[in-house]
């Protein structure tokens, strides 16, 4: 594996990261359009994904080259599965009690409030370095496999209350594609875990440590090629549920 | 029923609406009238005699087969009769003393004679007897068919009331041809003379204004429950199509939501208090915004959720439940 030049390690322009990127663009944009004139939960939702997009718009951002900016995608990527984990579970609820309560504003006046927060915890602590910036990403990715493990749960039992419903089967790719983000986090973890990833191989190097990656080369690929594919994956899934949502919200105002 | 002779009508089959019995009485009692008031309903009759003012006799009769009721149980009888009947009719006839007196006879006399068979017994001794002991009272003579009376008074004939006439005759008219009929019965009621009976006023015995006043407020009771069982059936009644309405409702909700629609309008039902939420569209308001809140969670379009709306409404609006 080659190292990167730290300034420039973050801009790849891998054909499958754009296609992901694009996937989750969509994603937002039709999870935005969904939370318009709805209720709190699918606000909660709907934002969540939005702020996935966010998250992952590090890999085209051109500002990554300011750590305290990678820092800030990273704090909306955890953010975004907090809020997603959220509403999913508040959806749980509503099919269990039929409770629909809350105000929208809470959830934007809260997320607004976490991000303001941090912004201002990074900028009043020094500048953060590689290392730490790559610490802030073990943190995200072991909260998305967390919260993912908990959401395939919780979409499991809504889909089980919903199942004669079209929105059950929403429900179910919501599922396959929290199971497919939990890999694709879960590999990355992994690979930080050991120090397998190139930050961490660049961090090992530049303090002149040895790293027996070698050693365990095929299994280092094999999960370069899982973040790879179920990244793209989750990110079409993802993209192809709210695709299906919305042709449910379109098609069912025909019929009688 | 009993026929008398109608004398002279001061009202005929009047109305009883409005009319309060003690103000009736009192009137009559100012007016120191002579004769009798006849009150009649669906299945009985009411007299009340009255000799200058004062009432002397009243009798009421319901149906065929009950005994005639005199005194207190008789004017209890016909307040409850007026307060409750709505068909009863007031007719007042004068009549001379004399006449008066032999009516109190034929009501409340002492009966010498009852249903005895004319063929049986001495005619002639026995109307020597009354003009011997100058006897007051009414000699009836009737077959099945047919009736007569005559009204005697210091034992001389008053008058004669027949079959088909109205008034009191001076000429026996057909009654000694009755008495010839096979099977012809006779009655002989005796009372006092009209100063003897004078000195008995039933007005100063009965309290009217108790009994009246009791009567109305039988009758307040008894429309009171009639009122309260009718509002028992109506609500029960209401309740029934409360109930399928809901229903109906909830059915809708199935048929646009899934089985969620049916979960969730149960829910908001409740929480509205219960199915007379669904009475009008005023109070069902807040339940229609809670099932589009819901609809819109189940990822259903806005045009269904409207369409949804619609059926509720018109279900709401033809079941006509208030």
């Amino acid at each position: 594996m080659s190292t990167s030049i730290f300034n420039q390690m973050f801009l790849i322009f891998d054909p499958l990261n754009i296609i992901q990127i694009c996937c989750w663009l969509i994603a937002g944009v039709v999870s935005l359009y969904f939370s318009v004139g709805n209720a709190r939960l699918w606000t909660s939702i709907s934002f969540g994904f939005f702020l996935l997009m966010i998250g992952q718009s590090y890999l085209i951002n051109p500002l990554v080259k300011y750590h305290l900016v990678i820092a800030m995608h990273h704090v909306c990527s955890v953010l975004s599965i907090m809020l997603i984990s959220h509403g999913i579970f508040e959806y749980y609820l509503f099919c269990r009690t039929l409770e629909i309560s809350g105000k929208k504003q809470t959830v934007y006046i809260a997320t607004a409030g976490i991000l303001i927060f941090f912004l201002c915890f990074l900028l009043v602590n020094p500048n953060p370095s590689p290392n730490a910036i790559r610490n802030y990403q073990i943190i995200a990715n072991a909260i998305w496999v967390i919260l993912c493990i908990a959401n395939i749960e919780l979409c499991r039992k809504i889909y089980l209350s919903l199942r004669n419903s079209s929105i059950g089967k929403g429900f179910l790719g919501f599922a396959v594609a929290f199971a497919l983000i939990m890999f694709w986090k879960g590999a990355f973890l992994y690979q930080q875990i050991y120090q397998w990833d190139r930050l961490g191989q660049d961090i090992y190097y530049i303090s002149g440590q040895y790293l027996d990656i070698d050693d365990y080369a095929d299994i280092v690929k094999f999960t370069y090629h899982i973040i790879s594919y179920t990244g793209i994956l989750a990110s079409m899934t993802v993209v192809g549920t709210h695709l299906y949502f919305l042709r449910q919200l379109k098609s069912s105002g025909g019929e009688s | 029923m009993f026929r008398l002779p109608k004398g002279k009508p001061l009202y005929e089959n009047m109305g009883l609406n409005g009319l309060q019995l003690p103000d009736i009485t009192a009137k009559l009692s100012f007016a120191k009238f002579t004769g009798y008031v006849h009150f009649v309903f669906s299945t009985s009759y009411v007299i009340l005699v009255f000799e200058f003012g004062q009432l002397v006799s009243l009798m009421s009769k319901e149906g065929e087969k009950p005994p005639q009721k005199d005194g207190f149980e008789a004017m209890r009888d016909l307040a409850r009769l007026i307060t409750s009947s709505e068909n009863g009719v007031i007719s007042v006839y004068q009549l001379s003393p004399d006449l008066t007196m032999c009516i109190h006879a034929l009501l409340q006399g002492e009966a010498l004679y009852r249903s005895q068979e004319l063929a049986l017994i001495d005619i002639k001794a026995f109307l020597a007897r009354i003009k011997d002991n100058l006897m007051n009272g009414c000699l009836r003579i009737y077959t099945d068919e047919r009736l007569a009376m005559i009204f005697y008074k210091d034992g001389a004939p008053l008058g004669f009331f027949n079959d088909g006439s109205e008034t009191i005759e001076t000429t026996p008219g057909d009654s000694q041809h009755i008495a010839k009929l096979a099977g012809a019965k006779l009655d002989f009621f005796t009372t006092v003379n009209t100063e003897e009976l004078m000195s008995q006023n039933l007005l100063d015995v009965i309290n009217l204004d108790q009994i009246w006043e009791v009567a109305q407020n039988s009758r307040k009771a008894a429309l009171h429950k009639l009122s309260e069982e009718q509002q028992g059936r109506q609500r029960l009644e209401r309740e029934e199509r409360l109930s399928a309405l809901a229903g109906d409702v909830s059915a809708l909700c199935v048929e646009y939501l899934g089985d969620m629609g049916s979960k969730i309008f149960e829910k908001e039902m409740q929480t509205a208090g219960g199915n007379n939420c669904l009475r009008s569209m005023e109070e069902a308001a807040p339940l229609i915004t809670a099932l589009e809140r819901g609809a819109r969670l189940l990822m259903v379009g806005q045009s269904r959720i409207n369409k949804m709306k619609e059926s509720i409404s018109n279900a709401i609006a033809w079941a006509g439940i208030v």
